[in-house]
């Protein structure tokens, strides 16, 4: 009897253990020293610039440390996923109150639920930055407001929008490989939608999409940039799935799909990688940024196989970043300094010309228009995406757009694995943007 | 003078006495806090501090924190279908990783039992997968079972059947989980067995063999029943771990904690992170937190209820 109560005690304990182990998985938070006065021995003020992606600023940041001698300027964060690393991390350090850097990178997807914290930015105005204004277009400068109108951060690129294909594939199905004449065929999403079917007709062995969520993406942007700029949720916070631009885009979808045009490989996922090297399928959404991705995945042995032509619609944006000043750093003036400088038309074009990411400043932007991109069989990429990005309409995000793109992309995502019938998409779409927002708990 | 004297002393030996009572009372307890101490402080404080949080709407991206009671709780439970599928999914893997790890584990460790040419090297070898780190073991699983480039895939059409979209199903998904379970713990279940058997007293076979009993029967009737508290041991270790599976299906769905487009394969512990990172939401991830702790009490109740029937019918 005895050993039955201790064995009972133990059972008990275990049980403790294990469900506290749960638990205090959700503790953790990674964060950087925020010990100091954020100076070194030599006097000089330290600077964390937090990064993800390919935001391409490691030689800038030697840079900037060799030529002055007040800051020194580490980097974090250089190629970590946004959704799964990045934003989670500055969640987390906001949270805590310290731990993000003196700059931070943004998303464009996460801006607005950023600025609508308004006690965690700095002002850059009390600077002076305020100044800036006329580099930028106007949409591109107000987005980097907090909802009580400080100067939190600057602009860094713009994802404009362009179509990358495979011209190998193109040729095995018998198609043009002439990016003219291909902007020409789908110049409006009727002829992106023949030219799919063609592909699908001449049945090789390679998908036309890659994958829903990025043609979705695409062609939201524009058709609500032509629209009333609403995508999945309005200003007021109501869910507008409903929205002419929603409705087209999903529609355009799920004919794509019922046309066999879409493959399945889920973006960033392993096999999205492999499939961009191995020729898995022949055409994805190419904001500018998206240069730099496909020829790191597709590494040299593809070089000239990828190829860039006009979207159809021409206009349109997909990402595009900020970096902001957090008003938990220590040295808010010197790391304005920092971001001030980092987004400047010149520093902008330097990172294109290294990652592809296209210069959101207007005298960048122009510098840049007759950039063509070697990997990509020497295409006009600066003048396809500065044209896609001079007649943009500014677009409507909230705080929750971020999740409710997550809970549509599941369900497109499922759509093409089979998992719902075209017929269901739409309710299943409409349950799981209510859960995304419920979830937010905002 | 004497009165003094004998007064001093029963002081002395008061004090002796007082310190050795506490030598044999005392520090019994002084040697085991620091084990208390540090799980007061990582343990129950944020137990505590995750149920003060469940209760309140609380998110990283808004600076107010409003006392809701249990509205976390009920849209969890009752509102909320991806979570009751969760603890289903987490249930499914379970189940379909559990039986035939321990019983792979059951086969390998009896065969390791008998005599073999380098024994040492055998029993070494099934150790390795569990040293082996469980991100790598996700990244070349889920190669392995990837559907257009996956090894796997490749054998079936091979075969002449249809590719098989692994992540796409909610028993496919579990499958492919349910493997890179099984593969890292199936040895060490195994160790945790040979050592069991080791301890079966020699007499019991050489007896049997006399009375004619074959191989075969030997093992059910000896091996399995004398070695019944450990088998125990390991279904409770494993039911436990299988609860709080985390890593296997985040890996698989390629670093994200969606569990797949509809939720097939996202277990309680991936939607907990997923509030807690994709939407920020401390006091609903903290209310999942908390159910999930009382679903693992439950299923090591059940355990413990279901060992004591077994232990009673011997």
């Amino acid at each position: 009897m005895h050993l039955h109560t201790k064995h009972r005690a133990k059972v008990g304990l275990a049980a403790a253990a294990a469900g506290a182990l749960a638990l205090s998985a959700c503790g953790g938070g990674d964060g950087s020293d925020g010990d100091g006065d954020g100076t070194n021995e030599d006097g000089q003020v330290e600077l964390t610039l937090s990064v993800f992606g390919t935001m391409g600023y490691g030689p800038l940041v030697e840079e900037y440390n060799d030529m002055q001698d007040d800051v020194v300027v580490t980097m974090e964060g250089d190629g970590s996923e946004f959704n799964d690393d990045h934003l989670p991390m500055v969640d987390s350090a906001i949270e805590a109150g310290s731990g993000l850097g003196d700059v931070v990178g943004m998303d464009e997807q996460a801006i607005t639920q950023m600025m609508n914290n308004n006690d965690a930015w700095a002002d850059l105005a009390e600077y002076g930055f305020d100044e800036r204004a006329s580099d930028y277009p106007g949409w591109k400068w107000e987005l980097g407001h907090t909802t009580d109108g400080k100067l939190a951060g600057f602009g860094t690129d713009v994802g404009g929008m362009g179509l990358c294909f495979r011209s190998d594939l193109f040729e095995e199905a018998g198609l043009t490989t002439d990016r003219e004449e291909l902007a020409e065929l789908w110049s409006d999403w009727d002829g992106f939608k023949s030219v799919a079917q063609d592909f699908v007709d001449s049945g090789i062995d390679a998908d036309f999409l890659d994958s829903p969520t990025q043609l979705q993406n695409m062609l939201l942007g524009q058709l609500a940039g032509t629209g009333d700029g609403d995508m999945y949720v309005d200003d007021e916070g109501n869910l507008t799935l409903d929205s002419a631009a929603n409705t087209e885009a999903v529609e355009t979808i799920l004919e794509l799909n019922d046309m066999g045009a879409i493959g399945e490989y889920v973006s960033w996922s392993d096999e999205w990688n492999t499939a961009i090297a191995e020729g898995g399928f022949a055409v994805m959404a190419c904001p500018s940024w998206m240069t730099g991705v496909i020829s790191g995945t597709a590494g040299e042995d593809n070089a000239g196989n990828w190829d860039m032509a006009a979207a159809p619609g021409v206009a349109g944006n997909w990402g595009g970043s900020w970096l902001l000043v957090p008003s938990q750093s220590q040295h808010p003036e010197e790391a304005a300094e920092l971001a001030s400088w980092l987004t400047e038309p010149e520093q902008q074009v330097k990172v294109f010309e290294d990652v592809g990411a296209f210069p959101s400043t207007l005298e960048g932007a122009e510098q840049v228009a007759d950039s063509t991109n070697e990997y990509f069989n020497d295409a006009p990429v600066g003048q396809i995406i500065a044209d896609s990005v001079a007649a943009m309409e500014p677009l409507v995000y909230s705080q929750y757009h971020h999740a409710v793109k997550g809970a549509v992309e599941d369900v497109l995502n499922g759509v093409v694995d089979g998992t719902y019938t075209s017929d269901e998409a739409w309710d299943v779409m409409q349950s799981e943007a209510e859960n995304a927002i419920q979830l937010s708990g905002l | 003078m004497t009165t003094a004297v004998a007064t001093r002393s029963t002081d002395r030996k008061t004090f002796r006495d007082r310190l050795h009572n506490f030598d044999l009372k005392g520090t019994p307890y002084l040697l085991v806090a620091p084990f208390f101490l540090l799980f007061l402080v990582f343990g129950l404080f944020p137990m505590g501090y995750t149920l003060y949080t469940s209760l309140h709407q609380w998110n990283t991206r808004s600076p107010e924190r409003t006392f809701i009671g249990l509205e976390n709780y009920s849209f969890l439970l009752f509102e909320f279908d991806r979570f009751g599928w969760s603890i289903v999914n987490t249930f499914g893997i379970f189940v379909i990783a559990t039986v035939p790890q321990l019983v792979c584990g059951l086969m390998v460790a009896s065969a390791l039992n008998k005599r073999l040419k380098a024994q040492l090297f055998w029993r070494m070898a099934i150790l390795t997968p569990i040293v082996t780190s469980v991100v790598a073991v996700g990244v070349v699983f889920t190669r392995i079972w990837g559907q257009q480039y996956g090894m796997v895939n490749g054998l079936i059409e091979v075969l002449g059947f249809e590719a098989v979209n692994w992540q796409g199903d909610r028993l496919t998904s579990w499958v492919a989980i349910a493997s890179m379970v099984d593969w890292r713990w199936m040895g060490y279940n195994a160790l945790i067995y040979l050592a069991a058997m080791q301890t079966i007293p020699r007499q019991l076979y050489e007896a049997a063999s006399i009375d004619g009993a074959s191989p075969r029967q030997q093992f059910w009737k000896i091996t399995v029943p004398q070695i019944k508290p450990v088998i125990v041991f390991t279904v409770f270790m494993s039911s436990v771990g299988g609860m709080m599976l985390f890593a296997e299906p985040m890996m698989f769905g390629g670093g994200r904690l969606g569990g797949g487009s509809e939720g097939q394969f996202q277990t309680t512990s991936l939607i907990l992170i997923d509030l807690l990172r994709t939407h920020g939401n401390y006091g609903m991830s903290a209310a999942a937190g908390w159910i999930l702790f009382l679903v693992i009490g439950l299923v090591a109740s059940m355990n413990y209820f279901i060992v004591n029937r077994i232990q009673g019918d011997k």
